[in-house]
């Protein structure tokens, strides 16, 4: 049964070549095809028998061969074979005579011989439980693959090749060195048997030395990589897709083997370490160099390099002081799912970047970097492919690299060698720098550009397809694992399925709020960019439909219903939506926000290029939002904080301008990074704790006696990477440079989503993770109140000597997010009741501040506070609308602001810091010296020069357009009413009360 | 010294040689050959370990190997002298030296 994977594309091979050109690519996708019905019958077999043996010819060990097919050897089997289909399908449009670009290269009939050869080897490998036949396949898959590497014909490739062939023989001549040191040793070449006899001497040793080094030639570990780059580069698409996903991975899949069974009395620690020291190597060298690089093929090339790196970090992790079954009991079955993982995740990803790579080629002729502008808006299809194969190498959620990352990281810090953390971090970081680089150029429009051939769509779908399957393999972890899990040689902990009730409505509803955006923009990305009004339709149904749910389900937790929705990811660890108070203030917030900002942006990009690209990520902006909102547990959250991060950042680039891309490097630079020490602190955290959902804080609580030090180190991790999004001095940086956005955006950034989701996270760290007493006993609340007073004074300084009135805003923003922080910080329900008003205030009021801000620039080209003398006159209701927002956020009671600096002053003299109360005072009156001026001159002086007017001022019946009116006006009376109205049921305040009573209870 | 020790150290000997010319030597046929010499090194140190002990037949399985040895670097040969005549014919080089530096700059 097992051999069939093995005998299918072989024959397949075979009959390939005889047939000759007409029928050779349809007996490809036959004999590919019947592979993959192979490969899922030995997974299921694996699934519900458990290990696999055959020997061939009947004949046993010693001298006979035996197939093995474990858990390992089924996932392998079943990622190879899917990637064989995906590159098949490419290939089978590629090589047909008329689509075949100049300079790819004749040869094409010898393409599917040896593809199929190729492919037979892979899966024999992965099958073999012998050395010496392991040896022919990988000679097998080595010539292969260098005759495909060979068959673009140029002399690039040639080359390439030769240096690849000569490589590759030597290394194969080492391992053949090394099993016949092995025979010579114990007459044996089966591997069981080996595993059992093979040990620590002389002849053992220098045998491991040889197969390991051959291996690592093969698997190109720096610095035995020099090969892989030209040849991986300079081949066809489908080939170079086929060598970097699956071609290296047989080698290290061998390595694995032969580490852990034959040689698991060989090997030492220092090995381990060595190997894991060559790897971060590997992924610091590989992402620089990728960096380097002005064509993308040879990017992506060297990138393989760098995340092959990240596959040797095995080795420390399971090669420890007790030997490999021993001590290394633990964290070793996750550091193993989480390198197969990672072996999956890179597989999909780096194939689907070739074929894009490969579609991109054939489109535009070339593939240098500086030729793909504008290719998000020429070929969507692939920029996403991209996109999302990406955001897999780099670590984000939701994909199969984020998983395998977590997994990797929760065994380094389990495993106590903490050293390899910053190579995780600085590697995700490394990565997303590459990956980032290349996706500018997509975004940055230029006229000059190669004109567009056009492209099959199978090919464009091939590479697609594959990037969807990274991210789609991290719903399936559990069962991956579990099957990565059978006949694996260390015991894995069972984790059983929390229950999850399907039918309660409670479980939808979270799900649905979170999905109404979700819904909403993959359906904005289906209509074509004319259909603005069923766009609009959508938009805002899908923000209405949004604001309903809520509205219900406020409801329903008033009546003390529950909801929640609850998956396990992986470990034990859940993905929870739950819908608390808190979670109600903010999701409420953003909902209403979000309608309005819908309408705002409607009336602000009319006529802009682009709309349909900008209003999908915005309303993912807004699932990403409403997921932090509705977050149940840290890792929950985090996963939608750094979707958050992703979601926004073609929204600060959307104009494509040379200012904006700098801007969403900024932007990015800051946010990833601060994304990444979150992430650690959260994997060190449940490494700690174990996993914990928010509110239940007495996991923690009950961790203080002996681990107090740890803790407060952790606090002070999570704090610092939700510090960057919360702006707090000195990572705001970011925020004044991300104005270069258009109004609406910065208008959603600095209210609701992504500097909120900062404060937020403070919020449910120090109140529902740790819990006030446990915050206070950490001795983390006081240096927090203090930083956050600095900001808050740093803030309003800088905002007075700014005159580019966005820019002012930006620094009230810095100013005003850390009143929320210092109430947080304060001890005591009062204080915690004026952060979580202001969270709410804050953000109305700065909306409206912005839309203000974007229709003085969008019909007056206003973008100066100097230039509003007398704008008053010219467009009173907008100005009345800055002028209550500026009012309400300076306190003039009885507007919004008031009540909230009114509630934090109270509760810093009741928790004994009479200081909050002084930095309020000097901050007001800091925040008078910046906004009363602009209000005077706008109000009461004469213009000093003639503005630039979008249309004749008569032509219009309102100063502006009426969807960009509504909104601030709507905004601004929101201001009033929460300041006036603040005493009634239906007020952030009366909200804030109740979460503030229930956070403070014993 | 007993003759298989010879052999085996000879077998070393050829195998460290071969590797010195596949990195040292600059033309690409002396390259292929230097692989050659390697490979018969690995053959000359696998016949050696035929031997179980002075009286017995000779091991038959590393024969075995040797033989698909042989093969494997004889189809390893034949594609490596075709790719070096290829290159020639397409470039007139007979060295690689020449063409790592102007590879990395995606020319």
């Amino acid at each position: 049964m097992i051999t069939w994977v093995f005998l299918l594309p072989f024959a397949g091979a075979l009959a390939a070549f005889l047939v000759g050109r007409r029928f050779e690519a349809a007996i490809g996708g036959l004999a590919v095809s019947a592979n993959l019905a192979a490969a899922v019958l030995v997974a299921a077999l694996v699934w519900n028998e458990g290990v696999q043996h055959h020997t061939i010819g009947g004949w046993g060990a010693p001298l006979g061969i035996v197939l093995t097919v474990d858990g390992l050897s089924a996932v392998m089997l079943l990622l190879t074979a899917f990637v064989a289909v995906g590159v098949t399908v490419y290939a089978m449009v590629h090589l047909r005579k008329e689509t075949t670009a100049g300079g790819e290269g004749a040869g094409e009939e010898l393409f599917w011989p040896l593809w199929l050869f190729l492919l037979a080897a892979l899966n024999g490998v992965l099958l073999s439980g012998d050395i010496f036949n392991l040896y022919v396949l990988l000679e097998l898959v080595g010539l292969s693959a260098i005759a495909l590497a060979s068959l673009a014909g140029k002399p690039d490739a040639l080359v390439a090749s030769m240096r690849y062939l000569l490589a590759t023989m030597v290394a194969s001549m080492f391992y053949l060195a090394g099993v016949a040191l092995l025979y010579a040793g114990h007459h044996s070449l089966d591997i069981a048997t080996l595993a059992t006899t093979v040990g620590a001497s002389g002849a053992d040793r220098v045998a491991c030395a040889f197969m390991v080094l051959g291996l690592l030639v093969k698997t190109a570990l720096f610095p035995l990589h020099f090969w892989l780059p030209p040849a991986h580069a300079n081949a066809i698409a489908p080939v170079s897709a086929v060598l970097s996903a699956l071609v290296v991975k047989a080698s290290f899949f061998i390595l694995v083997r032969l580490w852990v069974s034959v040689f698991a009395g060989t090997v030492t620690v220092s090995m381990g370490q060595l190997l894991g020291a060559l790897g971060a190597a590997a992924i610091l060298w590989g992402s620089i160099q990728a960096m380097r690089q002005v064509r993308l093929k040879l990017l992506i090339a060297h990138s393989t390099v760098a995340q092959i790196g990240y596959l040797f970090l095995l080795f420390p992790l399971i090669t420890v002081e007790g030997g490999l079954f021993g001590a290394a009991a633990s964290w070793a079955p996750m550091a193993w799912t989480g390198t197969f993982f990672q072996v999956l995740a890179h597989a999909l990803a780096k194939a689907a970047m070739f074929l894009a790579a490969g579609v991109i080629m054939l489109a535009l002729g070339t593939d240098r970097l500086e030729a793909m502008h504008g290719t998000a808006g020429r070929l969507p299809m692939t920029t996403l492919a991209l996109g999302l194969a990406g955001v897999t190498l780099i670590g984000l959620p939701p994909s199969g690299g984020f998983i395998a990352k977590w997994l990797l990281l929760q065994a380094v810090i389990e495993s106590g060698q903490w050293w390899w953390a910053p190579v995780l971090v600085s590697g995700s970081l490394l990565t997303a720098g590459y990956v980032f680089l290349m996706l500018a150029y997509t975004f940055q429009p230029r006229e000059d550009v190669p004109p567009l051939r056009a492209v099959p769509r199978w090919l464009e779908g091939s590479a697609l397809g594959l990037a969807l399957a990274a991210i789609l393999v991290s719903f399936q972890t559990e069962q991956f694992l579990q099957l990565l899990s059978t006949g694996m040689p260390f015991s894995p902990e069972a984790h059983p399925q929390s229950p999850s009730d399907f039918a309660a409505a409670g479980f939808w509803m979270p799900l649905a709020i979170v999905g109404s955006s979700l819904v909403t923009a993959v359906a904005i990305l289906f209509l074509r960019e004319e259909q603005s009004r069923l766009r609009t339709i959508v938009n805002l149904g899908g923000a209405a439909l949004k604001l309903v749910l809520i509205v219900i389900v406020a409801l329903g937790v008033l009546a003390g219903r529950t909801y929640e929705a609850r998956f396990q990811i992986v470990l034990g660890f859940d993905f929870l939506l739950r819908i608390d108070s808190l979670a109600l203030l903010f999701t409420m917030l953003s909902a209403v926000l979000w309608f309005v900002t819908t309408v705002y942006a409607i009336g602000y990009l009319e006529g802009a290029p682009n709309r349909r690209r900008f209003f999908s990520f915005f309303s993912l902006c807004v699932t990403a939002s409403v997921g932090v909102a509705l977050a149940g547990n840290l890792i929950t959250f985090f996963i939608f904080y750094e979707f958050l991060t992703l979601a926004t950042y073609p929204l600060v680039v959307h104009r494509g301008t040379p200012e904006s891309l700098r801007a969403g490097r900024t932007y990015l630079s800051y946010t990833l990074a601060g994304g990444i020490v979150l992430f650690v602190g959260v994997v060190w955290l449940h490494s700690l704790a174990g996993p914990f959902d928010f509110g239940q804080t007495h996991v923690l609580a009950a961790l203080a006696a002996e681990h107090g030090a740890v803790l407060t180190t952790v606090v002070a991790i999570l704090l610092l990477g939700l510090g960057v999004k919360a702006a707090i001095v000195p990572l705001h940086g970011w925020l004044p440079v991300a104005m270069v956005a258009p109004a609406p955006v910065s208008a959603l950034l600095h209210a609701v989503a992504v500097v909120k989701a900062g404060a937020f996270g403070i919020v449910r760290v120090v109140y529902d993770v740790f819990g006030v007493s446990l915050a206070a006993q950490l001795k983390v609340l006081a240096p927090l109140a203090g930083i956050a007073a600095v900001t808050i004074i740093y803030g309003s300084l800088r905002a007075l000597t700014q005159d580019d009135l966005k820019r002012r805003l930006a620094y009230s923003t810095v100013s005003q997010l850390s009143y929320i922080v210092l109430g947080v910080a304060t001890v005591g329900p009062i204080a915690t009741i004026g952060a979580l008003m202001h969270l709410v205030h804050q953000g109305v009021m700065k909306i409206t501040l912005f839309f203000c801000a974007g229709n003085l620039a969008e019909t007056l080209h206003i973008h100066k506070v100097s230039e509003m003398a007398g704008v008053g006159r010219r467009m009173p209701w907008t100005m009345a609308a800055f002028t209550v927002a500026a009012l309400a956020m300076i306190g003039v009671p009885p507007l919004a602001g008031f009540i909230s600096k009114w509630y934090l002053g109270l509760g810093g003299l009741a928790a004994g810091n009479s200081w909050v109360m002084a930095v309020l005072l000097v901050s007001t009156v800091l925040n008078a010296g910046y906004f009363l001026p602009i209000i005077y001159a706008a109000w009461f002086k004469e213009p000093t020069s003639a503005w630039k007017e979008t249309e004749p001022f008569l032509r219009q019946r309102f100063e502006c357009s009426w969807l960009l009116l509504a909104p601030p006006l709507v905004t601004a009376l929101l201001a009033v009413a929460m300041g006036v109205f603040a005493a009634s049921p239906f007020s952030p305040m009366y909200l804030a009360r109740q979460i503030s009573a229930m956070l403070h209870a014993p | 010294m007993p003759p298989y020790l010879l052999y085996a150290l000879a077998g070393a000997a050829l195998f460290c040689i071969g590797f010195g010319g596949v990195l040292l030597a600059s033309h690409l046929l002396r390259k292929i050959i230097a692989l050659n010499i390697c490979a018969s090194g690995v053959f000359l140190l696998l016949i050696s370990i035929a031997r179980r002990n002075a009286l017995d037949e000779p091991d038959p399985v590393p024969h075995a190997m040797v033989l698909t040895g042989l093969v494997v670097a004889l189809a390893a040969s034949a594609f490596a002298i075709t790719l070096a005549r290829r290159i020639h014919a397409t470039t007139g080089a007979t060295a690689l030296a020449g063409f790592s530096a102007k590879e990395e700059e995606g020319l």
